[in-house]
């Protein structure tokens, strides 16, 4: 009997040995290749996501998956370049404005095709933008973006020029306009599920390749106006997988060549010669939040904030939440946002004083709530940075489901961990995270010195004088901590030694694979 | 029978109704969709917007009332937030669930039923140990843990098998049904068991050997028949519990079935397919149950014999 006992145990300890051991026998298979050695590229690459495409039309959904897409499927008016911090041209080429900045002007490539062979026209333009703007059923709430409101009208001036007519003068409108473009006639003859997903991209949605819940693929387009030397792939395959486990699996056994990815795996695909990652500093910013409606604690006195912003150890966050792969920020405004000012410095960490002057005020326990994953580790660190300061804290984790209406609801917490991505127009996220109208201002922050410098800025005639004012409101927000900003995330990209090119952004929906390529024997 | 069956379905419809209303309330209640859908960056007016265009500002029985008569009348289940019709999604989804979950029962029976009856036919000798610590071990080792080492072993480390997903072939199958099958065996193989143990000791099996049939014929012909309708029954709904879609192991493997579906519906708060298909599998639960229950008139006389009664 104990013989048998003992077989069976060693049987089971043989299998899970198996399974934790080195990947020895994949590793012989790949070996990095060169096209000056002889290796081609291969026609179909495959990346993974953790969830079924949602959309293929651009302003269908507003997440990382339907970005991803519609970044290969779609040109936009004009584009930012994170690396610059400047508008580009794409299908527009050159852009204008009259004296007082209320009238812009655009001016079209005459050689842009859709995918279903329309001719890219001023007409596309001026439909994009209405279309995106009216609100008439359900989708459109979706589809709307921030400049939706600001034209009074839009005029088609000939085939390839447009000209956006303004309630009032804004000299940073052009960086409203990175804007995906729709074809008028695809979607008024098709409809818009067939026609809002028929861009101008380097590569088209491919149906006929797409299998919802399983796979969906977009092919290359062979009549692109920029030509197809740079993109090597002819189709691109993302396969949907269950969650970021199961990707990063199939990183591992070749069934996927590239995949964006999480801090928590990033031991695993290092230390996989297979494999390679990128990396690169994001705009993902996890920020602390203060519940202005607390009645344990006066959120509302800036001493209070400052006091438990002074408590908390960005570094040990940093190492512990995101093993090393974040940047702590001193500004809510993102290294790589419009304007920002890497001379802004917000508190500082200074435990003693903060304890002190939580002494003073009386806080002697605080909660805070978070979602699982990196923002329960964050909470983890802030409770114990806190601890240290002689505040007892409690951790109440909130299913990501309920997330945001747990929040804005404002009861039973005191202090919360969240994440946002920090891209977009200048005032575009200060706004909507502090503006006591903001859409992400979930705190119940308000105030009229924030208020009136933000009018500061939009009220500037050139842009010149609007980054100068808002670094002046930088500053404000570092000193007043509305909210304290933690750390900004990097971005991450695993991939296989034999597959190059992309573009990896500071955020997942800001990356772009159209040049993504594999090399094979 | 006929009028038994009758009476069964229609004890069935009340039953569903009350699941689906519940369910339908319930999806209600976990999170906003409008939010989900308009994004991070939608404001307060929008949400407002979207919540009235979505008719979450409609009272939920007045919302349940359209939803089933739509069901019932139009088979129009409802769309999700991004505008896929759920029926439709429904049954390109349900296709991968069933051949998981017969091939995954297949398997079972074919594992469990023999070691089952050896066990109970070897009892209390090594081999009846060997069978029930196997058993055990199946029973108490976690299925997203040996996902995941099966993962590990076989596609990670050796490159033999897919790491998720279902390609159609056979290879993609392998895995999960393994693994699905482990779990199910082994209550199977207890459950077996456990009714030959009772039957072997039965007073009509000593006379049939006294009067000298074959042990296999006592084994197979009178035991085995008299000891299969515990087994049907955990068979039974073992097999609605995989068609309800084995969320775990479907996730794990990234099966594009039912389950995995409804899991991320719910993360996504959107409730409508959800819904739609916790509804589809209770339906489909309740059959198999009612099936099963038919079965057992074939297998038990006694049983065939009340339902003539009435």
């Amino acid at each position: 009997m104990k013989k048998l006992v003992a077989v069976a145990l060693l049987m089971a300890m043989v299998f899970i040995l198996c399974a934790c051991g080195a990947p020895e026998q994949k590793n012989t298979e790949n070996i990095k290749l060169s096209v000056e050695e002889g290796a081609r590229y291969a026609e179909w690459v495959y990346s993974a996501t953790p969830g079924d495409l949602e959309s293929a039309d651009p302003y269908g959904s507003t997440t990382a998956r339907t970005e991803w897409l519609t970044n290969m499927t779609f040109d936009k008016l004009i584009a930012y370049n994170e690396e610059t911090g400047e508008m580009e041209p794409e299908l527009a080429t050159k852009w204008e404005s009259n004296e007082a900045k209320d009238e812009w002007t655009f001016y079209l490539r005459n050689d842009v095709y859709f995918h279903n062979g329309d001719h890219l026209t001023a007409e596309d333009v001026k439909f994009t933008y209405l279309h995106t703007a009216n609100l008439g059923d359900k989708m459109n709430v979706v589809r709307t973006f921030a400049a939706g409101t600001y034209a009074e009208s839009v005029e088609v001036i000939d085939e390839y020029t447009v000209k956006f007519v303004l309630k009032q003068p804004r000299p940073d409108f052009p960086m409203y306009m990175d804007m995906k473009v729709y074809s008028k006639n695809a979607i008024e003859t098709l409809g818009q599920a067939e026609g809002g997903v028929i861009g101008t991209g380097p590569y088209f949605f491919d149906k006929a390749n797409t299998v919802s819940g399983q796979i969906y693929t977009v092919s290359r387009n062979e009549n692109y106006w920029r030509g197809t030397e740079n993109y090597k792939t002819k189709h691109i395959g993302f396969k949907v997988y269950g969650d970021w486990n199961g990707v990063i699996a199939a990183l591992q056994s070749g069934d996927i060549d590239f995949t964006t990815m999480q801090s928590a795996h990033y031991r695993t695909v290092k230390s996989d010669p297979n494999l390679t990652i990128d990396e690169k500093v994001g705009c993902t910013s996890y920020y602390m939040g203060y519940n202005y409606t607390s009645t344990n604690a006066d959120m509302n006195d800036p001493e209070v904030r400052i006091a438990i912003a002074q408590c908390i150890n960005k570094d040990d966050m940093v190492a512990i939440a995101w093993e090393g792969l974040a940047v702590k920020s001193d500004n809510f405004c993102a290294p790589t946002g419009l304007g920002y000012s890497a001379d802004v410095k917000s508190v500082q960490y200074n435990p003693e004083q903060g304890a002190a002057t939580l002494k003073e005020k009386g806080i002697t326990s605080l909660t805070i709530i978070y979602t699982s994953g990196a923002p329960a580790v964050a909470a983890e660190v802030i409770q114990a940075s806190l601890k240290q300061a002689g505040i007892d804290v409690t951790l109440r984790l909130v299913d990501t489901t309920n997330w945001a209406s747990f929040k804005a609801a404002r009861e039973g917490y005191d202090l919360f961990v969240d994440y946002g991505s920090y891209r977009g127009a200048l005032l575009y996220n200060f706004n909507r995270f502090i503006h006591r109208d903001g859409a992400n201002n979930y705190t119940g922050f308000a105030s009229d010195e924030y208020e009136t410098l933000q009018n500061n800025v939009s009220a500037q005639r050139n842009w010149d004088d609007m980054l100068k004012e808002f670094k002046v409101l930088q500053q404000w927000v570092a000193d007043n901590v509305p909210l304290f900003p933690l750390a900004y995330t990097n971005t991450l990209l695993g991939r296989n030694i034999n597959v190059g090119g992309g573009y990896l952004g500071s955020s997942n929906n800001g990356c772009n694979w159209s040049t993504i390529y594999k090399l094979v024997k | 029978m006929l009028r038994y069956f009758v009476k069964r379905v229609l004890t069935l419809v009340p039953i569903l109704l009350v699941v689906a209303f519940l369910v339908f309330w319930l999806m209600g209640q976990t999170g906003d969709p409008a939010r989900t859908m308009a994004g991070e960056t939608a404001t307060e007016e929008q949400l407002e917007m979207m919540r009235e265009e979505l008719g979450l500002n409609t009272p939920i029985a007045v919302r349940f009332g359209r939803w089933l008569s739509d069901a019932v009348l139009r088979g129009d289940f409802g769309e999700s937030l991004y505008g896929k019709d759920c029926w439709q999604e429904f049954a390109l989804r349900f296709p991968h669930t069933l051949k998981l979950a017969i091939a995954s029962i297949l398997l079972t029976v074919v594992i469990a039923v023999p070691f089952g009856i050896i066990s109970a036919v070897k009892q209390n000798s090594w081999v009846d140990t060997l069978l029930s610590s196997t058993a055990m071990l199946g029973l108490s080792m976690p299925t997203f843990w040996m996902g995941m080492l099966l993962i590990v072993l076989f596609s990670v480390q050796l490159g033999w098998l897919p790491s998720g997903g279902d390609d159609g072939s056979i290879y993609s199958l392998l895995m999960p049904m393994f693994c699905s099958a482990v779990n199910n065996a082994a209550l199977v193989t207890r459950m077996t068991r456990s009714s030959m143990v009772d039957q072997i000791r039965a007073d009509y099996l000593r006379t049939a050997r006294a009067k000298g049939v074959s042990e296999k014929k006592v084994i197979l012909k009178h035991a085995l028949k008299n000891a299969l309708i515990p087994i049907i029954t955990t068979i039974g709904t073992q097999l609605s519990f995989l068609i309800g879609g084995t969320t775990v192991i479907e996730t794990v493997f990234s099966w594009p079935g039912v389950g995995s579906y409804t899991v991320a519906s719910i993360r996504s708060n959107d409730f409508m397919p959800a819904t739609c298909n916790v509804v589809l599998i209770s339906i489909l639960t309740a059959v198999i149950l009612l099936v099963v229950d038919m079965l057992y008139a074939f297998v038990d006389p006694r049983i065939k014999a009340r339902y003539k009664r009435g």
